[in-house]
């Protein structure tokens, strides 16, 4: 694809400009989803087309992009979406996430913590958290209107009685500004708690479903939980990284062809900036 | 050949753009767009926010400024329209404050299922500063902002206070000074006595 052939972004203006509007009332109204008029992409629908509308439309020249995939900056996904961003901007492509301005993410939220002049922008395939519990648009639309929710407790409910606690291990449903209740993309649990009073801006783009919201920073996030079952994260104590050797972060667990059961960071930028400075002394 | 302007409406907007997306995501933190001082030869600013919001899907009403609204039709094709019908609203002067509030009150505050169909309302004021103590709290603020602003400011943040609108509806401000300055005071944000 040939840059000059493209305008600065891909996005013609006028789609820019509709997404700017509706990523200022995103951020105005935390955890309310705005509809927009998702465009075509050259990339299927269901593969980060909503973060990377998001993307085109706030990045500019001086932008350092970064682009993960479950936190890996090498994945097929992660790796397309920065080509297709570095040939209609040429911005600066990073992987360290300091560096970055911005990060477009697919199910995690970078170890290292966040700045306030950075800003996350997180791929969403399903926006909508009642889905589960209705499916029709227009009810669910009204539900949050009405801020009507008991459905939803009740789902939760039924997880303990059934399971003895709440199995949804990502997307983990939060109550954003005690009023609206929000998926937060497929995180993991572990990255739940990072929403809350963050220092950054979070953007959510869903491209298939054509809704964007945001969470400004400062913002309290709560995830669902009832006073004698609390949230929980994901445990990895005892736990630590195969590779650079850390401890208290996301791990992901790998089996080799022997059996052998091993652990290494799913932050891949994160880790392999830790063992570059592990090499230096 | 002479340029009518020298606005750029690629790199320029998302300039202005960005600014806005900071000033709304940290209310009451002053961004600056002064570099566009000369991108227009008459009302510079709010024609560059008028550039950055407004297309032919939004429509405006611009308070006693012609000028402004038939130069934000002619660049932007966006459909001039009633304070009631408008997307966003640009009041160009300092106005009263009865004005303000019956502005504030006919403008759109969107629906409960529909809160974003609300205005969004950008005053313009010859500066922000002055010696009339603040206090905001509001999701994008730590705890709360305290500082000072001028009386004509904090005037308007009581009358938008007054409004009887249950969030999620509700308007939201973006208050332009003279020396291109920004701020946002979004529908959440509220003036209140106590720090946080």
């Amino acid at each position: 694809m040939e840059r000059r052939d493209y305008n600065f972004g891909f996005l013609d203006e006028n789609s820019k400009r509709e997404i700017r509007r509706c990523l200022l009332k995103a951020v105005a109204i935390p955890g309310y989803q705005v509809p927009f008029g998702s465009r075509e992409l050259p990339i299927g629908r269901g593969w980060g087309t909503g973060g990377i509308q998001v993307t085109l439309s706030i990045i500019g020249k001086e932008d350092v992009l970064k682009v993960i995939d479950q936190g890996s900056d090498d994945s097929v996904n992660a790796v397309n979406i920065k080509k297709l961003v570095k040939s209609c901007t040429n911005v600066e492509i990073t992987t360290d996430s300091e560096e970055a301005t911005i990060i477009q993410t697919r199910h995690r939220i970078p170890e290292t913590p966040m700045r306030g002049d950075q800003i996350l922008v997180l791929q969403v395939p399903t926006p909508e958290p009642l889905r589960v519990v209705e499916p029709r648009e227009s009810v669910t639309k009204q539900m949050h209107a009405e801020t009507e929710y008991s459905t939803m407790w009740l789902t939760l409910y039924e997880d303990i009685i059934k399971c003895g606690k709440i199995g949804i291990s990502s997307e983990y449903p939060v109550f954003v500004e005690n009023r609206y209740v929000m998926n937060p993309s497929p995180i993991p649990r572990y990255d739940t708690p990072k929403l809350n009073d963050s220092e950054t801006l979070y953007l959510f783009g869903a491209g298939r479903e054509k809704k964007i919201y945001a969470i400004p920073p400062h913002t309290k996030v709560i995830p669902l939980e009832f006073e004698d079952v609390p949230f929980e994260t994901e445990d990895f104590s005892g736990k630590k990284c195969h590779l650079c050797g850390a401890e208290n972060v996301y791990l992901d667990e790998i089996t080799d062809e022997n059996g052998n059961t091993y652990y290494e960071c799913s932050d891949t930028g994160f880790c392999a900036k830790r063992r570059a400075e592990n090499a230096k002394h | 050949m002479e340029k009518a302007f020298d606005f750029d409406f690629v790199f320029d907007t998302q300039f202005v753009f960005r600014k806005l997306l900071d000033a709304i995501a940290k209310p009451m933190t002053i961004e600056s767009i002064d570099k566009l001082k000369n991108s227009f030869p008459e009302n510079a600013f709010l024609t560059a926010l008028g550039c950055t919001f407004l297309d032919n899907g939004a429509e405006m009403y611009v308070e006693k400024n012609t000028t402004l609204a038939d130069t934000l039709a002619g660049l932007t094709l966006s459909k001039q329209t009633d304070i009631e019908n408008a997307d966003y609203i640009f009041l160009t002067s300092e106005l009263n404050y009865e004005t303000i509030k019956t502005i504030f009150e006919k403008a759109k505050k969107g629906t409960l299922p529909d809160p974003h169909k609300s205005a969004t309302i950008i005053i313009s004021c010859h500066s922000f500063e002055g010696n009339e103590d603040i206090t905001v709290v509001s999701p994008g603020i730590k705890g709360a902002y305290n500082g000072k602003t001028s009386k004509y400011i904090k005037t308007i943040l009581e009358i938008k206070q007054q409004l009887a609108c249950e969030y999620p509806c509700g308007i939201d401000l973006f208050f332009i000074s003279d020396k291109g300055d920004i701020f946002a005071y979004p529908r959440l944000a509220r003036l209140t006595k106590e720090e946080k």
